[in-house]
Formats: C-alpha cells, sequence, structure tokens
C-alpha cells in the first residue's frame, strides 16, 4: 500500500493541464528570480523549485485584503456577510515548511474558540500536493524546527522530482483520486533518504523564552531594525489582521487586511496610549510570539524554519540567527557568566 | 579610513563619544552593515567603501536619546540628510561628532549607486573631522525624471500603477527615511482615515503620492526608501522630480546648505509665483 508511482516529466505536464479542467491549479513560477504560487496556465513550462518558494502560501487562505461583509445606502447600511466561494483547487509543489504554516494557521482559525468560517472555506476547497525538497537554501533551517525537507505530514498527496520525471504517491483519499491518472507507472522505487544537516539555528525552550522578558538584550537586537512590517508579511504564521470599513459612493465593504506587530499603529489604542511603543517592545513581541507565546497558546512554536523572514528583510538582518543569538544569551545567563563580552556581533 | 579609525578610537577612548555610528565588515560573508561601535572593542572591522550604501543618520534619534555624545560616519548624501534632521531640530549638533569622509560613490546590486548620479557633494556639508578627499560636484540633471517628464500622462499613469499595485505596505520606506518622523504617521491615522490600510491600487497611491509630497524640499536624496523596497518601487522618481521642482524655483537643494532655512516653510517675496501666473501649465 501507498506505493510511489512514476511519471515522466512530459507526462507532468499534460496530467497537469487535464487537472485544469476541473480544478483551479496553483503552481510555483518564476518571476524575475523569484519563486512565487499562481494559477497555472495550460501550455505554460511546468518547473519547481528544489527548495523554499520565495512567497509563502498564506495568501491563498488568509488573503491581504478580504471583504468580510458588504453594505449600501439603499439597504440602510445593514451588514451583508459575504459567502464564502471558489470552484475546488489544487496547489502542486508547496513544501513541508508550507504544510507546516498552514498547520499553524489551522490550530487559530479553527481549532480555536472562534472558528474562521471564510478560512475553513478556503482550506476545505484546497487539496495540497507537496514536493518534497532536494536540496537546503541558504536560509533554510527547518531542521532545527521539528521538521525534515522530505517529510510528508499534511500533505493530501506527495512528490519527489528523480533525474528523469517524477516519483508521486498519494496520502489521503482526496490526493489519491486526484493521482488517478493514466501517465502515473507502477515502480519500485523509491525516494532517496538523505542526511539533512542540522544546528544552524537551535533555540531554546518557550520556558526559558520567557525568562527573557525583561532582559536588556531587547534594545540591543532593536537598534538597527527597522520595525516595518515586511517579514510579518513573507512570515506564514503571521496571521494578525485588522477590520476596516472601505467606503466608496453610497456603498462599501468590511475588509480584514494584513496587520503587523512591528508597526508603531498595531498596538495604539483609543485615547491614543501605546502599548508597545518604542521598537524594542516590538521586536520582542515578534520574537517571543515566534519562540513561546505560540507555544503557550497552541502547543506549537510557530517558527517553521522557511527563513523567508530572512530573505526580505530590507537590511539583510537575519531573524533565526538572533533567535539562536538569543539562545546564547540564555546560555550564559544559566552558567552566570557577566553579561559583558556576551554581546556578539550584529547580525 | 585608517586614520578616521584611529580618530574613532581615540574618541571613543578619551570619553568625548559614547558609541559611534559606522560601518561593519562581518569577514566571513563579506557583507557591510550599519553597527554601534562601543567603546571596549576594536574597531578592526569597520569599514568605508563603495559597499557602504546605508544611511546612518536614520538611527541617530534612537541613540542621542541613549547616550549623550554620537559619533558618526557619514558620506555626502547621509551629511546633506544629518543637515535636514538639524534644521528641522530633531538632533541637537551638540550631541553629534560629524565625522566626514570623501566618499568615491557606492554600489548598488553590482553597478554605481543611482543616486550617485546626481551626488550634491562627497562630503558632508556639516562635519568635526574630515578625512579623504572632497570633490567639486556639479549641477543635477535629474536625467530619469526627464525620462518620465517626456511620457504622456497615460503612459505616466501605467508606469507607476503597475509598481504602486505591488506595494505590501510594510512601511519599510516609512521606517528608514530619516525626514520621516511624525509620532502618528498619516497612513495610521484612524480618524479621519485619509489612507486606507489595506494593499490595493488606490490606496497605496495614495500612500506613495503623500509621502512624497511630505518630502518636497526636504528629502536629502539618500535613496534609502528605493534601496529598502522589498517590491522594488522606483521611489526615487517621485522624490526626485520634486526636488528638480524645488532646484527650479528656488535653486536650492535640501541639506546642503547648512544655515539654510528649507524653502518651504518660509514665506519670500521673492519667491516665485508660477501656479497664480499661469506659467505651470
Amino acid at each position: 500500500m501507498n506505493k510511489w508511482y512514476k511519471m515522466k516529466h512530459a507526462d507532468m505536464q499534460k496530467f497537469v493541464s487535464a487537472l485544469t479542467e476541473k480544478w483551479e491549479v496553483w503552481v510555483p513560477y518564476r518571476i524575475d528570480g523569484k519563486w512565487e504560487f499562481g494559477i497555472y496556465d495550460t501550455g505554460r513550462d511546468l518547473d519547481f523549485p528544489e527548495s523554499v518558494i520565495h512567497v509563502s502560501l498564506k495568501n491563498l487562505f488568509f488573503p491581504k485584503r478580504r471583504p468580510i461583509a458588504t453594505y449600501d445606502e439603499n439597504s440602510k447600511w445593514s451588514l451583508k456577510p459575504v459567502e464564502p466561494e471558489g470552484k475546488p483547487r489544487i496547489v502542486i509543489g508547496l513544501h513541508p515548511c508550507d504544510v507546516a504554516g498552514i498547520e499553524y494557521m489551522d490550530k487559530v482559525f479553527l481549532q480555536s474558540e472562534h472558528k474562521d468560517v471564510m478560512y475553513a472555506s478556503e482550506r476545505k476547497r484546497t487539496v495540497l500536493i507537496g514536493m518534497l525538497c532536494s536540496e537546503m537554501a541558504d536560509n533554510c533551517h527547518c531542521t532545527d524546527r521539528g521538521l525534515t525537507p522530505d517529510a510528508t505530514r499534511g500533505m493530501d498527496a506527495a512528490f519527489a522530482r528523480i533525474t528523469d520525471g517524477y516519483l508521486l504517491k498519494g496520502l489521503t483519499d482526496k490526493g489519491k483520486q486526484v493521482l488517478r491518472s493514466e501517465y502515473l507507472k507502477k515502480v519500485d522505487e523509491v525516494p532517496d533518504k538523505k542526511d539533512w544537516p542540522a544546528g544552524r539555528y537551535v533555540i531554546a525552550s518557550p520556558e526559558e523564552f520567557m525568562e527573557m522578558y525583561d532582559d536588556k538584550i531587547w534594545h540591543e537586537m532593536s537598534d538597527i531594525c527597522l520595525t516595518c512590517g515586511i517579514c510579518t508579511y513573507a512570515c506564514p504564521t503571521c496571521v494578525c489582521f485588522l477590520v476596516t470599513d472601505e467606503n466608496f459612493k453610497g456603498k462599501g465593504e468590511r475588509v480584514t487586511v494584513w496587520d503587523s506587530c512591528q508597526l508603531q499603529s498595531y498596538s495604539r489604542m483609543a485615547g491614543g496610549h501605546n502599548t508597545r511603543k518604542t521598537p524594542a517592545s516590538r521586536v520582542r513581541n515578534r520574537t517571543l510570539d515566534k519562540f513561546a507565546y505560540s507555544h503557550l497558546r497552541y502547543g506549537q512554536i510557530s517558527c517553521t524554519g522557511c527563513g523567508r523572514c530572512v530573505m526580505v528583510c530590507p537590511l539583510k538582518r537575519s531573524f533565526p540567527q538572533l533567535g539562536a543569538r538569543l539562545t546564547e544569551r540564555i546560555k550564559d545567563k544559566k552558567k552566570g557568566k557577566s553579561k559583558s563580552g556576551a554581546r556578539s556581533k550584529e547580525a | 579610513m585608517k586614520e578616521m579609525r584611529k580618530k574613532i578610537e581615540e574618541l571613543l577612548k578619551n570619553g568625548e563619544i559614547d558609541v559611534a555610528l559606522g560601518y561593519r565588515e562581518n569577514p566571513a560573508t563579506g557583507e557591510v552593515k550599519a553597527d554601534v561601535f562601543r567603546k571596549d572593542e576594536t574597531l578592526d572591522d569597520m569599514v568605508f567603501d563603495e559597499r557602504c550604501v546605508q544611511n546612518l543618520v536614520n538611527y541617530l534619534p534612537t541613540l542621542v536619546a541613549r547616550y549623550k555624545k554620537v559619533g558618526i560616519v557619514l558620506k555626502g548624501c547621509d551629511g546633506r540628510s544629518l543637515v535636514t534632521q538639524l534644521v528641522e531640530h530633531r538632533i541637537n549638533k551638540s550631541q553629534i561628532v560629524a565625522l566626514g569622509i570623501g566618499c568615491e560613490g557606492v554600489r548598488l546590486d553590482g553597478k554605481e549607486a543611482d543616486k550617485c548620479g546626481d551626488c550634491a557633494t562627497n562630503m558632508t556639508p556639516i562635519v568635526d573631522y574630515e578625512f579623504g578627499e572632497k570633490k567639486q560636484k556639479k549641477d543635477p540633471v535629474f536625467s530619469k525624471v526627464k525620462e518620465i517628464e517626456r511620457m504622456s500622462p497615460a503612459e505616466r499613469w501605467k508606469f507607476f500603477a503597475d509598481y504602486f499595485a505591488r506595494c505590501e505596505r510594510c512601511y519599510a520606506c516609512r521606517q528608514i527615511c530619516p525626514s520621516c518622523y511624525c509620532e502618528i504617521c498619516v497612513a495610521d491615522q484612524q480618524e479621519p482615515k485619509w489612507i486606507e490600510p489595506s494593499a490595493k491600487l488606490s490606496a497605496n497611491t495614495m500612500w506613495h503620492l503623500i509621502r512624497a509630497y511630505h518630502l518636497a524640499g526636504r528629502c536629502a536624496d539618500c535613496g534609502e526608501c528605493e534601496r529598502v523596497c522589498p517590491q522594488e518601487i522606483p521611489m526615487r522618481l517621485l522624490n526626485n522630480a520634486l526636488e528638480k521642482a524645488v532646484h527650479e524655483l528656488f535653486g536650492v537643494r535640501p541639506g546642503t546648505v547648512p544655515e539654510e532655512v528649507p524653502p518651504l516653510v518660509v514665506l519670500n517675496k521673492e519667491d516665485p509665483d508660477t501656479i497664480l501666473e499661469g506659467k505651470n501649465e
């Protein structure tokens, strides 16, 4: 059971084209050297990156801007909820870290007290066909976050690239149904098992991170940070949003829009008080949210080790490296070392 | 560079400055980043060369709040930036030691940075210790702005709309700009809500135009907004268009003359009045 099937590269193209008849198919595209998911146009060349896709899948399930209700003058401004809709879709070529991101979003939007109906519908209509990474990119560190680049957990079906095509395998009923195709040949091959390197950005436990709450290090860490919001937008597990009304000539929409804890306006309250006015407090919030708060709330730290925050940072700062640096500080503190000299060079 | 490193070491040692803001090279990767240098460290990895693109002035307000005296390494354009901050009384000169270095141009993505083409001065206009060679500069050309001006309005709109549509509203441009320091940014105001927070073309256009207009006659063209933009939106074009207008109308380039009051904050009888005379058509 659950054997791998083989498909030639040219057949993959035909297979995916055939899928577009019933499904909305999303595949990775390379645009200006960056990989990003887009809807597949039949006939376009298919290609898959060896490793992480630059733009995360978050936008597919939790869009940047999402209308949740409409209203207009004629109906006396009463709110009409927007019904979730959309044709069934398949995402082909996502990686284990993408799946981990989706699993975390499930915890936030589906398994917590308030269920997000829009997210639930986006999730329900999507089949995930994941691809096993064949290498780790410069900023990849999923092996330090409890994942492996060739894990298939959470996928409906998985595939791996081999020299003369692909090896595919259905994992859930949904996935197996999609993979019913004449192009698949039964083979004895299995994808190569690799020894993945680990230990680049090892981090301390959530409890240890919590003990750093009042440490001076946050000021050092935020000295150079711009506190722009781009790392939170690129992050597959940053799920904060704000709700706002957008009006235009007698009608309007209530929308949810991505928000970021790195922006000063995020924590400003009625009356003008701001609980996180300093960059240090905002950097602390994001760091602890990734490594500690998420674990306390959902039982899982929310860094998947994809490294996208490093790719997008305007100052090319390495957030994972900051996490590792913080861990060093925690260790030093435990050993009772003096604080001076513990400051490593700026990440 | 050696002389400057020695000077900074000396200043740190005898307590004339508490910290120095400069460029640090990571020997392992060869990357150069802004960093704070302190008394108890060697300055061996402090560098100044064509990789030092970043404007350090933006970090000054945070540092002067924490330290009494801050030394800062300045290129010509960063010096202009510092002048704009001093003129607007955001920073007090008594807290700053300006270490100017004759800039030979900086490189970005493997070629000379665009901003260097219209460089106004390679040495900071305000300086306490000067290193390297000072060069005479010509008047600006604004070649890229002129290119845009030759387009028809429809072409121009398409050009910018394509870029604006990509904006994610991360506000990196605002965060890195030394001149963007409002307590509550216009984009963050709730009541009235001037700019919608969602990343869509109409709201993004509003954001970019308002951002540019707020910098008219103040922007010292350090080019940081464009450099940090994750979506590579050519924001300097907007700033340059306004810089060109200010240069043509008032003969001023912001930040080049420390004593000068910015033209848009004073009313002068001799000011040109092209709008009322209808010459602007």
